[in-house]
């Protein structure tokens, strides 16, 4: 595949974000790289990697909240359930995973929980946006950038889920 | 795609954004004032576009005569349309980032942002990568 063809793919580009944290942990960068079509010199820009951790770490924690509040809040599954399904998209794309996450008990009132949930979301939008305006790898802030707009869109669903 | 190519592109969505929400001001009463609200952050992205090309050495491109024959007379219509432009926006701006610098890419994100709410707003459903999915 082509570079051109890579950054016409916007599924693709969000692999390689997952490509790229993945294969770091396991120290295959390169063949990773080259598994989905990128020319692996030059090295990844340390920063953008650390960028794509701390989103991956960010939205490990907002899913696992999202479980928390519609365990303690059932009432919230049907709201929460297609915007978990959202986050989750988001999640792999970025290499990240539930397995090391814990999440304290969601608030008492489901209005707060969802309230909370949603101030996460804007958080982290707001988080992303930074990271891909500073991000040396164009396909990098592209992933950011996206994944911030649809961070901003699951803070306002989360915020007007009747509970 | 350069630099310049990239923002005409998404100049070209805002002129088409205006005549949208200026045509469905005028002719669907029930998001009439949705449709004003839309089209007033759209002249403004659009003016700050137009400047934004003149001053990297582009001639900014115009509006359309017109964008399809497609009738909008339902607010159902309306939302439609509405998402559709919203949607390719929010797509034009994640390109701009490419080869944006620091200002380029902040303008682009606000842009990106406002387009997915809005998005959101008029129908769209809620996606992972606005502009990118």
């Amino acid at each position: 595949m082509s570079r051109r063809t890579l950054l016409g793919s916007g599924l693709t580009v969000a692999t390689l974000a997952a490509a790229v944290v993945a294969a770091r942990a396991g120290g295959v960068l390169d063949d990773a790289l080259r598994a989905v079509g990128v020319d692996p010199h030059p090295e990844p820009d340390p920063g953008d990697t650390q960028s794509l951790e701390r989103a991956a770490t960010a939205q490990a924690v907002l899913i696992a909240s999202i479980d928390a509040a519609i365990g303690a809040h059932p009432g919230l599954e049907g709201g929460l359930n297609p915007l978990r399904v959202v986050a989750d998209e988001q999640l792999v794309a970025v290499g990240g995973s539930l397995a090391a996450t814990s999440v304290g008990p969601a608030p008492a009132d489901p209005k707060d929980a969802a309230a909370e949930l949603a101030r996460f979301a804007f958080d982290s939008a707001e988080a992303r946006g930074d990271a891909a305006v500073s991000a040396a790898s164009p396909d990098v802030a592209r992933v950011l950038a996206a994944m911030s707009a649809g961070l901003s869109q699951l803070a306002t669903a989360i915020g007007v889920i009747r509970t | 795609m350069t630099r310049l190519d990239d923002l005409q592109t998404w100049l070209a969505l805002e002129h088409e954004a205006v005549w949208l929400y200026g045509m469905i001001g005028a002719r669907v009463d029930g998001v009439a004032k949705a449709a004003s609200t839309s089209y007033d952050a759209h002249r403004l992205v659009r003016d700050r576009l137009i400047s934004m090309v003149d001053r990297a050495g582009g001639e900014p491109v115009g509006p359309a005569l017109t964008y399809g024959d497609s009738r909008v007379d339902s607010p159902k219509d309306a939302r439609t349309a509405a998402s559709s432009v919203e949607e390719r926006i929010a797509a034009a701006c994640v390109a701009v980032f490419g080869a944006a610098d620091g200002d380029g890419r902040r303008f682009a994100m606000s842009g990106l942002r406002r387009a997915a709410l809005a998005a959101l707003d008029w129908g769209a459903p809620v996606r992972a990568f606005p502009g990118l999915d």
